[in-house]
Order: structure tokens, then C-alpha cells, then sequence
């Protein structure tokens, strides 16, 4: 035993009072045991993965135990040990079905008729090692499946063939009303309106000449519902699983688009103020100051001074009237209101 | 060379208005006075010479006929040299003075209403 060697806590699965005396021979002579812990049964695996989950490094697992046996197990002890590498022990007669055991994930088997110290020493450090990798490339494939799945915008990927959904996120699942089990029998045209199908299969066109590129373009989706939304999509082209596809990143534009309009729509009724302020208001205003400098300018004879007060005083009228009708308009026509 | 001024206008006191400070600056001829661009432009039609000078004051807002249709029929009339428009209109919006330095017939645009300042610069420039 090399100093400063990492030792770890083991949990043994076995009903065989001999079998597991065995076992903890050969464990302690490994030298890299800090401690065993045994279980007779299925029962108190359980109770034990429940208490020390998080202590234990490896468990080795006899397949036939009084109260669960078999892949039954196997799931369940899975389900209890959070990706805790387990070694399956066996004798010669369960071989077949311990090889069987890996693909529902034990990591390793050992025949008990041939254990010593050295094979357990051996497969303790792999199995703890390798399965350290696996976890971590597991967190990492969640990760981005999680990136994918739980993007606060739609996302799928379409085969590129058959151009049916191979995959949908939530986001989708959610704006679009369809199921994952909808999606999954559907294909990408079925979420369009039929007069939208050409502009479709011409993006994808595109998209097949550029190869590997992202596009964007703008499209009309319909939902489950039937309502039509305005959509920005973005796309690239990658294989998944083993198939050209297309991943998809949808932006709703509906409301961006309507927001604008409503601005283009405010803009429009505000030049129309000003034109209106420019043409008609100002009119008599005008008038009135043209009126009013050339009586100051003292350009005006005696005699007709007071025929100038009194076009000085129609223009004021006149200019009273606009005013009060241009505020009687904008408090009929709320802009704001309107643009809601 | 001759000079005729034009005042194309619908509002009859600013008319009035203009006429008065015209004479009182003994600017030019007596203006002919037109209520519509659709009459200005009949005028021109039948009277135009080109040994005229022609000095136009232009309102825009007019019932039949507007300030920038007048423009428009003008320019497609042929004549250019010798016609001097100066928009006089109560419009101070940045679009109709926008518009009018986009029209080479269109030597200066003055906000109603108009002043001795802007006779000053139309006689500038005429006489230029």
C-alpha cells in the first residue's frame, strides 16, 4: 500500500454469510478500504443508501437477495444511488445475466469463484474512476440538453429529410399548444399556414446551397389554436443523431411588429398635428402679427384704423374657434389609447 | 428687362398685408393678385413672356390648386430662367421647408407674415 493512497467506503450487497466474508477478506487486504458496510438484504441496502448515500464510494451487489432479486434490483438500487458505480458479484451460473446487467447500468461484474485481492483492488480504483468521468460527461450532456430544453425561447431540431421534429423544447411546447407527443408525430410544415409552405421549402433551399450556415428570415407559424404569429427564425444545420437536421430558434415578432406599427401609426397622427398646426393655426396668427406691425409700424392711415381692429379681431376669433376644435379632436382621439 | 410680381395667395388679408409693405418698400410693379394656383397658372399659360421677369409670392395651403402642384405644373410648363418663386406660407413645418430647397425655381421661403427684412432679400437677390 503506496502512502497517502485514497481509501474508500464500500457497501456490500450479499445474503451469503460466507460470500460476504469472503469478499471483506479480500477488500481488506486490498489496502484501500476505509470501510465496509453490509447488507443482507434489499431492505437494508436501502436503509443504508438512504442514511450514507453520499459517504459510500462503490457498491457491490449479490443479484439474488430474499426480498429482491434480478434486473428489479438492479433499478432500484440504481434509483437509490445517485450514480454510485456498482460492481455486480456472481457466481458461474448468473455470468449470462450479470453481462446483461451493464446495459441497465452496473458498471462492472465480478464472478465471486475467482476473486482475489488484486482483481478487487483493480476493479474498485477503475470502476470509481471511470465512472467519475461518466458522471461528469453526463452533467455535461444535461447541461446542454438544459440549455436546449429550458430556453425561454421555442427551439426544435428537424430531420432535414423527412423535415419531421426530432426533438422540441418547452419553450415551444408552450407558445406553439401542441404536445411533445404532438410534435414528435408532426413535421415542420404542419405548424404553417398552407400559403406559407412555398416561402418554406425555398428557405430550406437556401439553406441546403450556404451548408452549415446560420439563416434568417421571417415566416408566418399557426398554433394548435389556429392563431397566425409572425416569426423570426434563426437556423443552423448539424447532425443529430446520426441525421442532417436543422436547429431552430424562433422569435416571436407579433407584438414587435404590431408595437411598430402602432409607433409608425402615433408618427403619422403626430406630423399630421404639426401640419395642421403649420397650416391651419398659424393661418390667422400670422394674419394677426402681419395686422399687428404695420399698425405699430405706424404704416396705417387714421382712417382706417379701426377697419384694421376689427380684421385684428375676426382673426383672434377666428384663431379662438381653431383652438377650441383642435382640443375638442384630441380629446376625442387619445394617441395612447389608441396605440394600446 | 421687365418685372411682373405675382402674389398667389387664398388669404385675401394677407394679401392685403403683403400689397401694403410691398408699396411702402416701392417695390416693383402693382402685384397681380391671384386666390389659387389653378388661376396663376392659367395666367401663366396664356401671358408668359420670356423677357420677363416674373417674382412670385407662393402660398401653399390653397383650395384647388396648392403651392407645390403650381410648382410641379410650372417646371413641366418649360419655363425656368426668369421665374423667381419665394414661398410665403404661415407653415414654420421643417417638411414644407424641406420641400422647398428641393425645387430649383425656389429662391427663398419666408413664414407669414412677411416682413421688410424679406423684401430687403428678394431685391437682393433680383437685382443680383
Amino acid at each position: 500500500m503506496r502512502k497517502g493512497q485514497i481509501r474508500y467506503d464500500i457497501l456490500v450487497v450479499e445474503d451469503n454469510p460466507g460470500d460476504y466474508v469472503l469478499v471483506e477478506d479480500f477488500l481488506e487486504e486490498t489496502g484501500i478500504i476505509k470501510r465496509i458496510r453490509w447488507a443482507k438484504n434489499f431492505k437494508s441496502a436501502a436503509g443504508i443508501l438512504n442514511e450514507h448515500e453520499n459517504q459510500i464510494d462503490l457498491i457491490f451487489l449479490d443479484l439474488s437477495l430474499p426480498d429482491k432479486s434480478g434486473q428489479e434490483l438492479i433499478e432500484d438500487i440504481l434509483a437509490l444511488s445517485n450514480n454510485l458505480p456498482i460492481i455486480i458479484l456472481t457466481g458461474y451460473n448468473g455470468a449470462d445475466f450479470a453481462v446483461k446487467s451493464l446495459s441497465l447500468g452496473a458498471s462492472d461484474y465480478l464472478l465471486k469463484d475467482v476473486l482475489n485481492p488484486t482483481i478487487l483492488n483493480k476493479a474498485i480504483i477503475y470502476n470509481i474512476e471511470r465512472n467519475k468521468t461518466l458522471v461528469r460527461l453526463k452533467y455535461s450532456e444535461q447541461r446542454y440538453s438544459d440549455l436546449f430544453h429550458f430556453s425561454p425561447s421555442p427551439m426544435w431540431v428537424f430531420d432535414r429529410k423527412t423535415l419531421e421534429f426530432l426533438d422540441v423544447n418547452d419553450a415551444a411546447i408552450e407558445q406553439y399548444g401542441y404536445s411533445l407527443d404532438e410534435f414528435m408525430n408532426m413535421d415542420i410544415t404542419e405548424i404553417r399556414p398552407k400559403e406559407e409552405i412555398p416561402a418554406l421549402m425555398a428557405s430550406l433551399m437556401v439553406n441546403k446551397k450556404r451548408h452549415q450556415n446560420i439563416y434568417v428570415g421571417e415566416f408566418i407559424h399557426s398554433k394548435k389554436s389556429g392563431e397566425k404569429m409572425k416569426v423570426e427564425i434563426r437556423s443552423n444545420s448539424f447532425e443529430y443523431k446520426g441525421k442532417a437536421a436543422e436547429i431552430i430558434l424562433v422569435n416571436d415578432i407579433t407584438e414587435k411588429n404590431q408595437h411598430l406599427e402602432a409607433i409608425e401609426k402615433q408618427n403619422g397622427v403626430l406630423k399630421e398635428i404639426a401640419w395642421t398646426q403649420s397650416h391651419v393655426v398659424r393661418a390667422p396668427l400670422a394674419r394677426l402679427m402681419g395686422l399687428v406691425n404695420l399698425l405699430k409700424d405706424g404704416k396705417i392711415d387714421n382712417n382706417k384704423t379701426k377697419e384694421f381692429y376689427k380684421l385684428i379681431d375676426n382673426s383672434a376669433e377666428e384663431l379662438d374657434e381653431i383652438i377650441k376644435d383642435v382640443v375638442r379632436k384630441s380629446q376625442k382621439f387619445d394617441i395612447n389609447n389608441d396605440a394600446e | 428687362m421687365k418685372y411682373e410680381l405675382l402674389i398667389i395667395d387664398d388669404d385675401e388679408i394677407s394679401v392685403m398685408l403683403t400689397e401694403i409693405l410691398l408699396e411702402d418698400s416701392a417695390f416693383l410693379e402693382k402685384p397681380r393678385t391671384f386666390g389659387d394656383g389653378k388661376y396663376a397658372l392659367e395666367y401663366f399659360k396664356s401671358e408668359y413672356a420670356e423677357d420677363t421677369k416674373y417674382v412670385v409670392f407662393l402660398d401653399i395651403n390653397m383650395p384647388l390648386m396648392n403651392g407645390w402642384e403650381f410648382l410641379e405644373q410650372i417646371q413641366q410648363f418649360g419655363a425656368k430662367h426668369n421665374i423667381y418663386v419665394f414661398m410665403l406660407s404661415s407653415s414654420t413645418d421643417k417638411a414644407d421647408i424641406d420641400n422647398s430647397k428641393n425645387i430649383s425655381l425656389v429662391k427663398g421661403y419666408f413664414p407669414k407674415p412677411l416682413k421688410k427684412i424679406h423684401i430687403d432679400e428678394i431685391q437682393q437677390y433680383i437685382t443680383k
